[in-house]
């Protein structure tokens, strides 16, 4: 049996990371197309995305908000933040392991964006997307213990 | 033995501001300086695809970094007092210092507009003229002159700029939040987890 903790900051989560991802799809999520250019969005991911529309999908004509990696971990995100009840009865991993699991995707990331600077390989919007999905699904695997225990373990931690 | 704080203890609890501002000033001034050096880079330079390459590649840095102010804090507050504590206080912290990240941020970037004001006008003049150069369809290339041109104008009256600090705080507080709750999980669980 699967106990949750911290009810009240888990639908919160739920409810921004869901926020997050549909706004992240742009304007073209709303049917606004290319007139919208100037549409909030973009104002809103602007400290945290380069948002460049060569290195970013389409939606209905319109520039997501966010970059290819960017929209992979707000995408992954929200569905692994909804998919947390589900993962915790399934998936049993130790917190250092999720930690280890998230560190090493995050390095991959890293090293995507330094090799393709040098030029040793060019990632893709896929590949990109693919990277960014596994970072953002790995930031809630981590985060899914906090929230959801088995009913046998004896831990405050919340 | 590290010691748990608890949420019906409060009065225990280590205040955490010293930790929020220096996660906030780390993000600030690594985010004003990478952007710096990237606007000087880009206005310095003769318009081209590389140009352009180059920004989205080094952009990724300071979007990096800006996530990072929740982790940063909350690594501070489980090292200098040697705790374990909630997600609920790692969000915490991350939220406030990423609302404490933008509103530094702003003034840092309005106080170099005044030593250099003319940096952001060469910067929007040299990306246009790249832009225009490159290979895309007529409409996603209007699309993105104009988003930017709207942008660079809005960022130079007072309404735009409290607007853009706003908006800034706003997004950096939820997603140092969400960083904050990570940072928990990883610097301040308890051992037994």
């Amino acid at each position: 049996m699967i106990r949750s903790v911290e009810k009240g900051l888990y639908l919160a989560l739920l409810a921004v990371s869901t926020i997050l991802f549909l706004f992240a799809l742009g304007p073209g999520l709303f049917g606004a197309g290319l007139s919208s250019s100037l549409h909030w969005e973009y104002d809103i991911f602007k400290a945290v995305c380069h948002q460049n529309p060569l290195r970013s999908y389409t939606l209905n004509g319109a520039t997501m908000a966010v970059c290819s990696r960017c929209i992979g971990i707000y995408s992954a995100f929200a569905i692994g933040v909804t998919l947390m009840p589900l993962s915790a009865r399934f998936i049993n991993l130790k917190n250092r392991v999720t930690k280890i699991i998230l560190l090493s995707i995050l390095l991959v990331n890293f090293a995507d964006v330094l090799i393709n600077t040098i030029g040793i390989w060019t990632n893709t919007l896929h590949s990109r997307l693919l990277l960014g999905i596994l970072l953002g699904y790995s930031a809630a695997l981590l985060l899914t213990s906090g929230f959801f225990k088995k009913r046998d373990e004896e831990t405050s931690y919340g | 033995m590290r010691k748990q704080v608890m949420d019906d203890q409060l009065q225990e609890t280590p205040n955490y501001w010293n930790s929020v501002f220096i996660g906030a000033f780390i993000v600030a001034i690594a985010t004003t300086v990478v952007g710096l050096i990237m606007l000087y880079y880009l206005a310095g330079t003769e318009p081209s695809m590389s140009m352009v390459i180059m920004s989205g590649l080094l952009m990724p840095i300071t979007c990096l970094v800006g996530m990072f102010g929740g982790i940063v804090a909350v690594r501070h507050y489980a090292k200098t007092f040697d705790i374990t504590f909630k997600m609920g206080t790692g969000a915490l912290i991350g939220l406030f210092t990423g609302i404490a990240a933008a509103v530094i941020a702003g003034i840092l970037g309005q106080l170099w507009n005044m030593v250099d004001p003319a940096l952001v006008d060469n910067f929007a003049n040299n990306m246009v003229s790249a832009l225009e150069t490159m290979d895309m369809p007529a409409a996603q290339r209007e699309e993105t002159i104009s988003r930017m041109m709207e942008n660079m104008e809005s960022q130079k009256a007072i309404g735009g700029i409290i607007k853009g600090v706003l908006i800034n705080a706003a997004v950096l507080g939820v997603v140092n939040a969400i960083s904050g709750m990570i940072g928990a999980k990883i610097f301040a669980a308890p051992e037994e987890e």
